[in-house]
């Protein structure tokens, strides 16, 4: 049943949006949310998708699990392409990956007790009777630190790190292989957060996980994450292993990005030396070029920049970059 | 901005369609025939059956109904048979009096409302409040007749404070010259004080019985959409300012409160006209709502028809009108974020 | 750490054993218990604490914008050597937005969307500096925008909030604080809303004008990081107390309280990779409602859980000096953990 290699894997992934522009007005320009992603999950692996607003990551997570219709691309998940297929087909599917969001409060149905909300998943795959429903319930339950008594209450009578696993156990009662996590801790506070992550870690292994781990923070994600992918714009700029970008980052943005989280460190000699990038991200993007090219410390005056889109290239095993000057900027 | 208004238009045609399709088949479909009621119950059936086809209600339902809409646009709204004048000039003699009687039942159901809710908003909890949201109740609960019926037994009856049930102005006095058909602004206009003075006297219990629903339906709205907004954080930057309480209040939560209320104004002026028909009734108030009121019970198919058509006129231009007013308010509709 | 009735010298702020509660029938919820701090011109402070701490109570208390049902429950707060916590709102009036100000946390609702943004930086120039007109108002408004790195400021000084970014919006809300050089802002997690990107250039614009400016500033927020690059002192609060209170040059490497060390150890750095568990603080904070007698961090500290000293009394704010460190911290271990 389960093919060799890779458990999912997205090849130039695109979508776009139409945006702004009446009907009869101005013409409708295109936002490219995604352009061009690839990027392979092995079983068991976590794979981070690190970026900040803008740069399309939960729109990726969406069109994998085919949330939104992607453009064009391919999306495979254990050998299977899942681009056009039909919903029935689809919904057999759906039962191997899940999602968990990042909203803890709005993406569980405050009328329904918790209970409810974890066993919906087995009645619309139709697993099991009610008997055997309520104990599965109390295992997930169990297994995600929520003591089955409580399961009667209401979401919103449980702090936000409780709704988190409350959300998980959701996502996890019918057994998926591939779970899509986005943003799952950063709504929480900073000692839930841990909490949150080492539960995470606990479940990978006892249940035998994949994950899809979008996130903001390149900090979190490098604690966390098995390899990940720096994104800016829809495209990648980066992907290796977690040593690798936290100790030889060859993108001026990944630089940029790990030079601008603040240390918890007095150490004064750090304060005067990071790199601050100038002007916003603009969801438009350039029509040609690097997307990161007019706020790129090295790349705003080059020529070779701003009229030539950099190809994502190997640089070293497991390491692929997109930019013409990789490694030039360095972490001050 | 003006695909919005093209978008809205389309839509109002549309509604208008329905309006009139389902006015003319209801009366159309309801039992009764006005033939035989204005003949009288000894006239022959033959001479029924001949008056019928002469009023053409006989041919089938589709072609009288194109006839009528082919007709309407023309100006042409129709004969009532039991007044013999044609509805247009009926309506147009009548309409000044329930327009001005609408306008002040506006006026005042706005204006308290304003205030009232901006009170109760802003001492939220306290017995102020309390005692507001329980007027709000009444009025929203209360049918107008009654109000308006009692109202007359209290200050007409009982006190004498307020003119009864005898229309726009004393029977002995004369209305001002005519010059937009509403009594109080043609008197200022004339310099007639005493008859100004006369005319408010009569609008008061009217106006205050029409204008009653929509004040407690505006109340309980503004009242709202004020606590949501001064809970926004904005509200506290704006105090953090330095500015009051108070006005932090005025300055910041009534303008946006006002927007998502605003919308339900164009609601109001709808429940106007429906108000309109009791109201005149009860107070005897020579305006077009009287005038359909006796229609209806005279089975006068074409005041009621073209009442009803012109009612869905109003309501679908002063929804029309509001809608583009609050795109034109809202910033946010007006200058549309741009991206990058 | 100082004496309650003596004023502190020099300080712009002077919060003296504060306390604040909410009440909701009969359950009285304490969201600040007794906190008393000061911040001197020109000096960064830092309130660090979690969601539920207190620490947005705290600032709203301060500056006399506590609403019922919550209310100022005693205590005092002293601002250029008067007290203002018994001001009626008129008169607070004067003060907030020229001797205090504060830069709000959310920057999507923090700016009224239906009037322009030169409208709310003028409107509080005009409020505090009677009798400069209009036109002059504008001027100063536009060069405040342009101070806070807003492009095509004499342009865009007529937009509306929902045309500005998040960062941008956030600039204007630093523009609006500093219109009238305050004596002492108050940031409410400034940064929280923000990009990693955006959220260090904004806090480079803050440290750059509150330096330039000589301002005082009360920074709350949950980022130890940002503690880090930008205050002086730090003050770590949980359930409506200081539990610490240190230089920041000292809370980092020796921390005074367990549940400073537990915060430090739980967050991912950039700059050291942790490998397998992190490890986390159990329980959760605490209801503020139903505190326990005794210590409130007692049931997740690692010190003192279980212990019958922190089970049964609160302990109370001990100062430590040896050296050139001084600090203090609320345990009842802190001794033995200076050392």
């Amino acid at each position: 049943m389960t093919s060799p290699g890779p458990l999912l894997r997205v090849e130039a992934l695109r979508k776009t949006f139409s945006v702004g522009g009446a009907v009869m007005a101005r013409a409708r320009t295109e936002l490219r949310a995604v352009d061009g992603l690839s990027f392979e999950i092995a079983r068991g692996e976590t794979f981070g998708l690190v970026g900040e607003s803008g740069c399309g990551k939960s729109t990726v997570a969406r069109c994998v699990l085919r949330l939104i219709e992607a453009t064009s691309g391919h999306v495979t998940f254990d050998g299977i392409e899942l681009l056009g297929l039909d919903a029935r087909t689809m919904r057999r599917f759906r039962r191997r990956m899940q999602m968990v969001f990042q909203d803890t409060a709005g993406s569980l149905d405050s009328r329904m007790s918790v209970r409810a909300i974890v066993e919906e998943p087995l009645i619309i795959h139709r697993v099991g009777n009610a008997a055997a429903r309520r104990v599965s319930v109390d295992e997930m339950l169990n297994l995600v630190g929520i003591h089955p008594d409580l399961a009667s209450r209401k979401p919103h009578q449980f702090s936000g790190g409780q709704r988190q696993r409350i959300g998980l156990a959701r996502a996890l009662i019918l057994r998926p292989e591939l779970v899509v996590l986005d943003e799952p801790i950063s709504a929480l506070d900073v000692s839930v957060q841990a909490q949150v992550l080492n539960l995470l870690r606990d479940l990978q292994e006892s249940l035998q996980l994949t994950y899809l781990f979008i996130v903001h923070d390149l900090t979190v994600a490098e604690y966390f994450c098995d390899r990940l992918g720096v994104l800016y714009l829809g495209r990648l700029m980066e992907i290796a292993d977690r040593m690798t970008i936290f100790r030889k980052p060859l993108h001026p943005y990944t630089v940029s990005l790990l030079s601008a989280v603040p240390v918890p460190d007095a150490d004064p000699a750090r304060k005067r030396s990071r790199i601050i990038l100038s002007g916003e991200v603009s969801p438009l993007g350039p029509e040609s070029g690097c997307p990161f090219q007019p706020r790129c410390p090295i790349g705003k005056d080059r020529d070779m920049c701003a009229n030539q889109t950099p190809p994502l290239e190997a640089r070293g095993p497991g390491h692929a970059v997109a930019c013409h000057f990789p490694g030039e900027l360095t972490a001050p | 901005m003006f695909s919005l208004v093209l978008g809205r238009l389309t839509a109002s045609v549309v509604a208008l369609f329905g309006a009139s399709v389902l006015a003319f088949v209801v009366l159309r479909v309801t039992p009764g025939d006005p033939a035989r009621l204005f003949l009288g119950p000894f006239a022959t059936e033959e001479t029924v059956a001949e008056l019928r086809r002469k009023l053409g209600l006989e041919m089938p339902l589709v072609e009288q109904y194109v006839n009528y809409i082919a007709d309407f646009l023309q100006g042409d709204w129709g004969f009532s048979y039991t007044t013999g004048e044609t509805v247009a000039v009926q309506l147009a003699r009548r309409f000044p009096a329930t327009i001005e009687l609408g306008l002040y039942a506006f006026i005042l159901a706005f204006v308290f409302a304003v205030g009232l809710a901006l009170v109760a908003a802003y001492r939220r909890g306290s017995p102020s409040d309390g005692a507001i949201r329980a007027l709000s109740f009444f009025g929203l609960g209360v049918p107008p007749f009654w109000f308006g019926l009692i109202a007359l037994v209290v200050f007409f009856e009982q006190f004498g404070w307020l003119p009864g049930p005898d229309g726009r102005l004393d029977l002995a006095r004369d209305p001002p010259p005519d010059v937009t058909g509403l009594f109080t602004v043609d008197a200022l206009i004339a310099g007639q004080f005493a008859t100004l003075g006369d005319a408010l006297l009569h609008l008061v219990l009217p106006a205050i019985t029409l204008g009653l629903l929509p004040f407690a339906f505006l109340l309980r709205l503004l009242r709202a959409n004020l606590l949501d907004v001064s809970r926004e954080p904005f509200i506290t930057v704006a105090r953090s300012k330095g500015m009051s309480r108070w006005g932090a209040f005025l300055k910041h939560a009534l303008p946006n409160a006002f927007l998502p209320t605003l919308t339900a104004a164009g609601l109001l002026l709808g429940q106007l006209l429906a108000g309109s028909v009791l109201v005149e009734k009860v107070f005897n108030w020579p305006g077009a709502g009287l005038l359909v009121t006796d229609g209806i019970l005279r089975q006068d198919f074409s005041v009621v028809q073209a009442f009803i058509l012109l009612s869905a006129v109003v309501y679908v231009v002063a929804n029309l009108i509001v809608d583009i007013l609050t795109g034109v308010i809202d910033p946010r509709v007006r200058q549309p974020a741009r991206l990058g | 750490m100082k004496a309650a009735d003596s004023n502190v010298s020099g300080a712009v702020l002077d919060v003296r054993n504060l306390r604040a509660e909410f009440r909701s029938g009969l359950a009285v919820t304490k969201a600040v218990r007794g906190v008393s701090f000061a911040v001197r011109r020109g000096e960064k402070v830092a309130i660090v604490g979690e969601s539920g701490c207190g620490k947005s109570t705290l600032a709203l208390a301060i500056l006399g914008l506590l609403d019922p049902p919550g209310r100022v429950a005693g205590g005092e707060v002293w601002l250029n050597g008067s007290d203002v916590s018994r001001l009626s709102d008129r008169a607070w009036g004067r003060v907030r937005g020229d001797e205090i100000s504060l830069i709000f946390q959310d920057p999507m609702s923090a700016l009224d969307p239906v009037k322009s943004i030169g409208a709310q930086i003028t409107d509080t120039i005009r409020r505090h500096q009677p009798g400069i007109g209009r036109a002059r108002a504008r001027r100063r408004a536009v060069e405040l925008l342009t101070e806070v790195e807003v492009p095509a400021a004499a342009r865009r000084i007529d937009d509306y909030p929902h045309q500005y970014s998040g960062g941008m919006r956030q600039r204007v809300m630093i523009a609006i604080a500093l219109a009238n050089d305050p004596d002492i802002v108050i940031a409410d997690e400034p940064t929280t809303a923000l990009d990693v990107t955006t959220q260090a250039q904004v806090l480079a614009l803050l440290d750059r004008l509150v330096a330039e400016r000589d301002v005082a500033v009360a920074l709350i927020t949950h980022n130890l990081g940002v503690v880090a690059e930008f205050c002086d002192r730090v003050h770590v609060m949980y359930a409506g107390c200081f539990v610490e209170q240190s230089a920041v040059g000292d809370v980092f490497s020796h921390p005074l309280h367990p549940y400073t060390e537990a915060l430090l150890a739980s967050i991912p750095r950039p700059d050291r990779l942790v490998e397998g568990r992190l490890p986390s603080i159990p329980g959760f904070p605490p209801d503020l409602a139903r505190l326990p007698p005794g210590c409130s961090f007692e049931p997740r500290c690692p010190l003192g859980y279980g212990r019958e000293v922190c089970i049964e009394r609160e302990p109370r704010t001990e100062t430590v000096g040896y050296g050139a460190r001084t600090g203090a911290a609320a345990c009842h271990f802190v001794a033995e953990r200076s050392t």
